[in-house]
């Protein structure tokens, strides 16, 4: 009995390491190829002078292939991991939180709101500058933030949320705020392909103030994974039985929202609505390592990074020098293995 | 010198509602520690309502129960749930999660946010799953069990709590009847052994009759009966509530009511 759980145990690692392992090959490989690829010899030198620089304050050589290797290709495959680590977490939480299979981290308006601040932003050509920020991102965010209090607001009875008001409430507003989107989106035609392009969610031109901004937020959302690992597995059981095993169940409810949708909210306003990882990764991950928390969310949160790093070189080289939104990649890589994983569970479903 | 015991559950004039259809009109009621107590009644009578007042999932209406002398529903979960197990009638299940890990979430309420199972927790896992007779199942995941395992399975995790009381709602429905009786033996046992405290809804009233020391009758939101199983499961009684005339025995073996289902039509004696 005792050998079965090192067994597992041992398991667990190895799915953590085969997946970081992978997420770092796909990184380097990232940052190799692109529109002016850079040898792998190059790309080490440069990768090794700004490792020295961040340690030791060293200086190294302004030339193109630092450039492009350390401020352009490098941050986008950090922000690469950040997204799909911080929206497969939240799309793990929401899942649990939910009990449901079609949950994902965009569930309570995160994005309806998000897209209806960022094509507000770009149709009504809002200026807005924020520690570096342009409008779009700032009121992807605050759209997000305020579509998600919204939904928890209007889904409140008596203190109390129950979480079939709370889905059906969020599906409600985010159809409401998607019809205000769809109007704006019409009001000015040549704008559109831009607006297509960001709902479809892209790490194109992003950079380092991109992946400050949205790491504070992951690193506390994984911190919380930990801590909330527990109480999640216990809440999984139905909120009855949660609560007659000691759980307060309505504020655990409230942080652990609060918290994913802060994660989402984050994710998408710097990189767009990227949809399917969210959704799926959590769920390939519980086909592989089981429905326990404390497993499940830090595995959810790697595969969910290497799933992005990975969808990113051919969002990046299948059009060059046109780029394709990751959305579509992350479909067209996710969805077979998906289905494949699902048929070879067979009758047991999820 | 000690006072007469206070009761270890108390209902004080109780209402009970969901969205304001009032399912418990008015309810007092005293169950003690180390009870034995069958809540029986027809469908829709309010016996689950009744039980989910006292294990504190619902709150009342109006009036209050009080559980070891506090207000239930003021308490945090958390000290609920170290006095007091629940076996709901419906588990959800769809998370595949181990029978061992299953029964170990009853340590929830003895456990610190970050500790994990110290030594203690182990054995009162490992005792749960032996009482239950499901240590052998402990490595397989709860979503392929049978009911009567299932159920076993979450009695367990009830008695993983180590509460003094346990609230269980239909533990017997859908299951065989050696599995019925096992149940009913492992509580029996419980409650000399250790002096537990069971409160169990049930609609079987032969399996009420024959485990319970104390009946208490539940009817369309009233308390109608309480009382020694013969004096509250009596032919006239029964006729009253059900609707249909049921012949009230004694069980030959052991002297407790038995109703004997028939196909005649009973006439009134």
């Amino acid at each position: 009995m005792t050998s079965l759980r090192r067994r597992r145990r041992v398991f667990y690692c190895f799915v953590a390491l085969l997946i970081t392992l992978g997420t770092v090959a796909g990184g380097i490989v990232a940052v190799v190829v692109g529109p002016s690829g850079q040898p792998l010899p190059v790309v080490l030198d440069a990768l090794g002078d700004g490792a020295r620089s961040v340690v030791f304050g060293e200086s190294y050589p302004r030339d193109p292939a630092h450039t492009i290797v350390l401020d352009i290709r490098l941050p986008r495959v950090l922000l690469g991991c950040l997204v799909g680590a911080s929206l497969a977490l939240a799309g793990a939480v929401m899942q649990a939180l939910f009990q449901n299979a079609m949950a994902d981290p965009y569930i309570v308006g995160v994005s309806g709101g998000a897209a209806l601040g960022a094509v507000a932003a770009m149709m009504l050509n809002i200026q807005l500058r924020i520690a570096g920020f342009t409008a779009v991102p700032i009121l992807a965010f605050a759209g997000a933030l305020a579509a998600t209090v919204t939904v928890y607001v209007l889904a409140q009875r008596g203190g109390r949320v129950h979480t079939a008001t709370l889905l059906l409430t969020g599906i409600a507003i985010g159809s409401l705020v998607s019809a205000i989107t769809s109007f704006l989106m019409l009001s000015r035609d040549e704008l559109q392909p831009g607006v297509i392009f960001w709902l479809l969610g892209s790490l194109s031109g992003r950079s380092w103030l991109h992946v400050y901004a949205l790491l504070p937020q992951l690193v506390i959302g994984l911190v919380v994974a930990v801590v909330m690992a527990r109480p999640l597995n216990v809440l999984v059981l139905g909120d009855e039985a949660a609560l007659n095993l000691g759980l307060d169940v309505q504020r655990t409810k409230r942080w652990l929202l609060a918290l994913s949708a802060l994660l989402a909210a984050s994710a998408v306003a710097v990189s767009g609505i990227i949809g399917f990882v969210g959704l799926i990764i959590p769920h390939v991950c519980r086909l592989i390592v089981g429905p326990d928390h404390r497993v499940l969310l830090p595995i959810s949160a790697l595969a969910g990074a290497l799933l992005l790093v990975l969808a990113d070189i051919p969002a990046r080289m299948a059009l060059a020098p046109t780029e394709l939104p990751i959305g579509i990649i992350t479909s067209l890589l996710g969805c077979p293995f998906f289905l494949y994983l699902l048929h070879r569970q067979g009758t047991r479903g999820l | 010198m000690t006072g007469p015991e206070p009761p270890f559950f108390e209902c004080r004039d109780l209402h009970m509602a969901y969205d304001r259809v009032e399912v418990l009109s008015g309810v007092s009621l005293s169950l003690y520690s180390g009870d034995f107590v069958g809540i029986i009644g027809p469908n829709g009578s309010g016996k689950s309502t009744l039980l989910r007042g006292l294990s504190g999932a619902l709150h009342p209406a109006s009036g209050q129960v009080l559980l070891a002398g506090r207000p239930v529903h003021r308490m945090r979960a958390r000290d609920r749930a170290r006095l007091v197990g629940v076996v709901q009638q419906h588990s959800p299940l769809s998370f595949a999660f181990s029978v061992r890990d299953m029964v170990a979430m009853g340590r929830h309420a003895h456990l610190g946010l970050m500790q994990g199972l110290g030594s203690h927790d182990r054995e009162a896992v490992a005792w749960a799953l032996e009482r239950t007779d499901c240590a052998e199942l402990a490595d397989r995941p709860v979503t392929e069990l049978s009911g009567g395992e299932l159920q076993r399975v979450v009695i367990a995790r009830a008695l993983a709590q180590e509460p003094r009381a346990l609230l269980l709602d239909e533990p017997t429905n859908h299951l065989d009847i050696n599995h019925q009786l096992e149940i009913g033996r492992l509580l029996l046992s419980l409650n000399s052994e250790r002096g537990m405290t069971v409160i169990w809804v049930s609609h079987d009233l032969n399996l009420a009759a024959e485990f319970c020391r104390r009946i208490v009758l539940v009817s369309e939101g009233f308390i109608v009966g309480d009382g020694a199983p013969e004096d509250v499961i009596t032919e006239d009684r029964l006729t009253e509530l059900y609707g249909t005339r049921v012949p009230v025995r004694k069980n030959p073996l052991t002297g407790r009511p038995h109703v004997v289902l028939t196909a005649q039509e009973v006439g009134a004696e």
